[in-house]
């Protein structure tokens, strides 16, 4: 085999789950580290030294503060392939859901007094980089991350999963939580993570994105006919991937 | 003898944070943990969401 893929698992703001869902792999992890070469992970060790090239960068985490930019153009700049790990990466998440909250919520919660912790626009990183592949999820489904460095090893780039949660879901025999009138977000959401939330009797909160062929307008409609209030189904939508759906708008005000 | 020591990215924690120290003949005279973490504003996310929504958003902190 012809030289280890130099490879950093890094991470902006976030809560550093996605990063720890890569060592969550862990029958598997001694067989990673030694197929690539592991340049970056503050998890597993301290960084090999200055400033590396790398091959492929794992990256968590949102654009929320001045630094996260600094240091994502940084890597941008040093990386062949950079991957969006997790929700934060791919659409912002939760800390994302701001742009909905008033102000007045957040104002006294502001550390503006020190610099290096200046607010900016809360953004996925593809909003200020080119990102070449997005593995999606809040937290990541661990086994999915491994495919992705098997084909990146291979140079078989992996194919994304594109069918709804409820794919996965009916084949693991599970009842269908909206005919048990919950708000379950699986029809319109990508699957790849095994409905490990519906497995558990909770319902699908979107935290993968939407689907290409997701019909908004008929899934908000069946909603309202259960039951569920306009307000709570955009909130519900929003939470974890508002900035990736601007369809919702057109659709709540028709 | 003062000497500033300073950790510029703390490893095998979650989050970002620098440590700083300054040490006076083998004495720690002063010590400042600095989180550079970009923020959340969780505490604000949470505030008007239905109760049974909390356990969800919060354990995304």
């Amino acid at each position: 085999m012809s030289e280890k893929l130099k490879v950093g698992v890094m991470d902006i703001t976030g809560c550093n789950g996605c990063v720890l869902s890569v060592a969550f792999n862990e029958d598997e992890v001694l067989d990673i580290f030694n197929l690539i070469d592991v340049q970056e992970y503050r998890f597993v060790s301290d960084p090999a030294g200055e400033k590396p090239q790398f091959d492929v960068v794992l990256m968590e985490g949102l654009v929320a503060s001045p630094r996260d930019i600094e240091l994502l153009k940084d890597i941008r700049a040093r990386t062949k392939v950079l991957v969006a790990l997790g929700t934060c990466a791919h659409t912002g998440c939760i800390p994302a859901y701001r742009k909905w909250t008033p102000k007045e919520n957040l104002a006294h919660l502001q550390y503006d007094k020190f610099d290096d912790i200046k607010d900016v626009d809360p953004t996925p990183q593809d909003a200020h980089v080119k990102v070449d592949a997005v593995i999606p999820g809040c937290p990541p489904n661990r086994r999915e991350i491994l495919e992705v460095i098997k084909g990146l090893v291979l140079g078989k780039p992996y194919k994304p999963y594109t069918m709804p949660v409820c794919v996965e879901c009916r084949r693991n025999g599970n009842f269908c939580l909206l005919d048990l009138n919950k708000p379950c977000l699986g029809p319109i959401t990508v699957g790849g993570c095994f409905a490990i939330c519906v497995n558990a009797g909770l319902e699908c909160w979107g935290c993968r994105g939407q689907t290409a062929d997701a019909n908004l307008p008929t899934f908000v409609r069946m909603l309202e006919d259960k039951g569920f209030k306009r307000e709570f189904i955009e909130e519900r939508m929003r939470t974890f991937v508002g900035l990736k759906i601007p369809a919702l708008k057109e659709v709540m005000a028709e | 003898m003062t000497k500033n020591i300073t950790l510029e990215d703390i490893t095998k924690i979650e989050g970002h944070a620098v440590l700083v120290l300054r040490v006076s003949d083998g004495k720690v005279e002063d010590c400042q943990l600095r989180a550079v973490e970009g923020s959340r504003y969780f505490e604000g996310l949470l505030v008007g969401r239905r109760y049974d929504e909390a356990s969800w958003i919060a354990s995304r902190i």
